[in-house]
């Protein structure tokens, strides 16, 4: 990861700019959207427990450590993502969440018995929290060079 | 299945407030399937995407909205090892591949 942000800083020109924006570790809800309104469930489980987080976080500080880089501005929002069945958040998750996420069974068994209380058509909605981060590069210092590849010290 | 993801735009209102893309030469490292860059292609000056998986990256190509007039180039390419001359780009954009 720091090589991959340190081949950015090279293709960047003076002041520009790198932004960082990506989901952060968390139990999203899963909510039911239907009937008279949105219910909660319960959450997921997210198994990975932070651990890119972390690397990622610790890619850019070390950019910053550097000099290379100074964070602009940081913000979280919220980013949902809506499904029109259980069974399809279900296929998502047995393809794309794999051992990283799951969901409990107490939570399944609550969105079901929920959904069967609804006439009509309802949706799943997974609301995650998104890091955004700018940061503005900055001139290496004097013993660096800007190489393909990235960056290396000057022999 | 795929989800429909953020049709309230809340993801790309926050990237245009971060005011680094807008009429800028943009650079997405680890596009994917070109989901974030054609949210933003329109208002960019110009956008390339480049990921190492090439499945990935035609799939970028072919799924280009009808409407809209942004447009964006591709290339399938390490992060580490960029197929650019030092400085080509006003901004870099990390999207979800960090």
């Amino acid at each position: 990861m720091v090589h991959a942000l340190l081949e950015s800083w090279r293709v960047l020109g003076v002041d520009g700019s790198l932004l960082d924006m990506r989901p952060v570790h968390s139990n999203p809800a899963i909510e039911v959207l239907g009937g008279d309104g949105r219910f909660v469930a319960g959450h997921a489980v997210d198994n990975a427990g932070g651990a890119d987080d972390r690397a990622a976080n610790y890619a850019v500080e070390e950019l910053v450590r550097r000099g290379l880089f100074a964070l602009q501005l940081q913000k979280r929002f919220k980013f949902a993502s809506y499904w029109d069945s259980l069974e399809g958040l279900l296929g998502y998750a047995e393809e794309k969440w794999r051992e990283t996420k799951q969901i409990p069974p107490d939570v399944l068994e609550r969105a079901r018995r929920r959904i069967e209380g609804i006439d009509g058509r309802y949706r799943i909605c997974i609301r995650s929290t998104i890091h955004l981060a700018v940061y503005q590069k900055r001139e290496a210092p004097g013993e660096w060079v800007a190489v393909h590849g990235g960056i290396q010290r000057q022999s | 299945m795929e989800p429909i993801r953020d049709p309230e735009g809340i993801e790309i209102e926050f990237l245009k407030k971060s005011g680094v893309v807008q009429e800028r030469n943009v650079v997405e490292i680890g596009c994917g399937n070109g989901r974030l860059i054609w949210r933003y292609a329109d208002f960019a000056a110009s956008v390339f995407g480049v990921d190492p998986d090439a499945e990935r990256v035609a799939e970028a190509v072919c799924t280009r909205p009808e409407t809209g007039e942004g447009a964006a180039a591709f290339a399938v390419a390490k992060a580490e090892m960029l197929p650019f001359s030092n400085g080509a780009f006003e901004c870099a954009v990390f999207g979800w591949s960090l």
